[in-house]
C-alpha cells in the first residue's frame, strides 16, 4: 500500500494535475451554462445579464476575473510539478546556478 | 500479405486512409449519420411532415404519437419537423465557422512555421486567445459585437482559429525539417511553392482531424450560446434554443427539451468518433 501511494501515485499525479488544471479552467466557462440551468445567482448569470443589457465594464471585468483565476490555477499547477517531481525542481536549480556563473543577476 | 495486390496498384495516401477507415465500423456508422444529417439540412422543409412555424393551438403540448413523432410544443408546432428544419442552422454554423477559420488559420500556421521572425508574433497572439476559457471569450466577443446569428458566427470563428493555427504550425515544423524540403530549396523552388506544394499537402492529416473535431466543438458551443439566448433568436428552430424554450415544460412535456438535446448529442458524438477514427486511419502507429 505504501508503495502504491507514496511512489506510484506521486509519479502518476503529474498528468492528472495537468488535466485537472485545464478542466478547472474550462469549468470556469461552463459555469455560465450551469447557472442558467439551475438558476443560481453567480458570476456566470451575472455575465449573461450584463451582455443582455450591453453593460460592457461588467462583462470585461468579470471575464478578466475568470481569466485571472485561470492564470493563477495554471501557475499553481506548474509550481506543484516541482513539489511532486524533484527532477523538475532540479532543472530549475541548474538554470539558476548557470546564470549566476555567468555573472548575471539571479 | 493480403495487402500486396493493393500495394502494387498506384495508391494515393488518401485512398489508403479511406481503405483503413472503411474497416472501422463505428467511424463508418458515424460518417453515415453525418451524411444523413447533411441531407436533412439541405432538403429542409421538403421532407418535414409539417411546416416548422405552423401553429396548431388545438393540439398544444401533445405527447409523442404517430402523427407527431416527437410531440408538439406550447404553440402546437410539431417538434419533429422543427428538429429536422433546425439541422440546417446547426450544421451550417458548424461547417461554415470551421471552414472560414481553417482558411484564416492555415496560412497563419504555415507562415509561423516557415518564417522564424513572425513565429513569435503570430503564436503569442494565438496564445492570448487560447489562454482564456472559450465560453467567456465568446460572451465577451458577442457583448462587444451585439447579440445575433452573424455576430455569433464571427465570435466562433475567432475562438476556433488558434487551435487550427497551432496544429498547422506544429505539423509544418515537422515536415519542414525533412530532406525533400531541403532538396526543393536546393533546386531553387520559391518559398510560396514550397509552402503550398510540399509542406501543406504533407501536413494535411492532422488538419482533417482538427476539422472534424472542431466542427463538433462549434456545434456544441453554438447550441449552448443559443441556449443562453446569445445566438439564433426566438422563432427559428435552432436546437439549443429549442432546449431552452422547452425547459419551462420539462416536468410535463419532457420531449420538448430532450429530443433536440438528443439531436445535438448524436451530431457531436458522430463528429467526435469520426475524428477519432480518422486519427487511427491516418496514423496507424498509434493503433499498436
Amino acid at each position: 500500500m505504501k508503495v502504491i501511494f507514496r511512489h506510484a501515485l506521486r509519479n502518476a499525479s503529474l498528468p492528472i494535475l495537468t488535466v485537472a488544471g485545464i478542466l478547472i479552467c474550462s469549468f470556469m466557462g461552463g459555469v455560465v451554462l450551469c447557472e442558467t440551468v439551475f438558476a443560481l445567482p453567480g458570476i456566470g448569470s451575472f455575465i449573461l445579464e450584463a451582455v443582455e443589457f450591453q453593460d460592457y465594464p461588467v462583462v470585461f471585468g468579470t471575464v478578466l476575473w475568470i481569466c485571472l483565476n485561470c492564470v493563477v490555477i495554471t501557475f499553481l499547477v506548474d509550481m506543484a510539478y516541482g513539489f511532486l517531481d524533484p527532477r523538475i525542481k532540479a532543472t530549475y536549480r541548474i538554470v539558476k546556478t548557470a546564470k549566476s556563473n555567468d555573472g548575471s543577476k539571479v | 500479405m493480403s495487402e500486396m495486390p493493393s500495394r502494387l496498384r498506384k495508391n494515393s495516401p488518401m485512398r489508403e486512409v479511406w481503405r483503413r477507415l472503411k474497416k472501422n465500423k463505428l467511424s463508418m456508422f458515424c460518417l453515415g449519420v453525418i451524411i444523413a444529417l447533411l441531407l436533412v439540412a439541405i432538403l429542409g422543409s421538403l421532407i418535414t411532415p409539417y411546416n416548422y412555424a405552423a401553429q396548431d393551438l388545438d393540439n398544444t403540448l401533445l405527447p409523442p404519437s404517430f402523427s407527431h413523432p416527437f410531440g408538439t410544443d406550447n404553440f402546437g408546432r410539431d417538434t419533429f419537423s422543427r428538429i429536422l428544419y433546425g439541422a440546417r442552422y446547426t450544421i451550417f454554423i458548424g461547417f461554415f465557422c470551421i471552414t472560414v477559420s481553417a482558411v484564416i488559420a492555415i496560412p497563419l500556421g504555415l507562415i509561423a512555421a516557415y518564417y522564424h521572425k513572425l513565429d513569435n508574433l503570430i503564436m503569442r497572439a494565438m496564445d492570448v486567445i487560447i489562454g482564456m476559457p472559450s465560453t467567456p471569450l465568446l460572451l465577451v466577443l458577442i457583448a462587444a459585437l451585439g447579440i445575433g446569428l452573424g455576430h455569433m458566427i464571427i465570435a466562433l470563428i475567432v475562438v476556433t482559429i488558434p487551435g487550427f493555427a497551432r496544429v498547422t504550425r506544429s505539423q509544418a515544423m515537422v515536415v519542414k525539417n525533412q530532406d525533400f524540403i531541403e532538396a526543393s530549396v536546393a533546386i531553387g523552388a520559391s518559398s510560396l511553392r514550397i509552402l503550398l506544394r510540399h509542406i501543406l499537402p504533407n501536413s494535411m492529416a492532422p488538419l482533417i482531424i482538427q476539422f472534424t473535431l472542431g466542427t463538433g466543438f462549434v456545434v456544441l458551443e453554438s447550441a449552448s450560446l443559443s441556449f443562453v439566448g446569445m445566438g439564433v433568436q426566438a422563432p427559428h428552430p435552432e436546437w439549443g434554443l429549442m432546449i431552452s424554450t422547452g425547459r419551462a415544460f420539462l416536468r410535463t412535456s419532457w420531449y420538448l427539451s430532450i429530443m433536440p438535446g438528443l439531436a445535438i448529442m448524436t451530431l457531436t458524438f458522430a463528429l467526435n468518433y469520426l475524428g477519432d477514427g480518422l486519427r487511427d486511419a491516418m496514423d496507424p502507429r498509434l493503433n499498436k
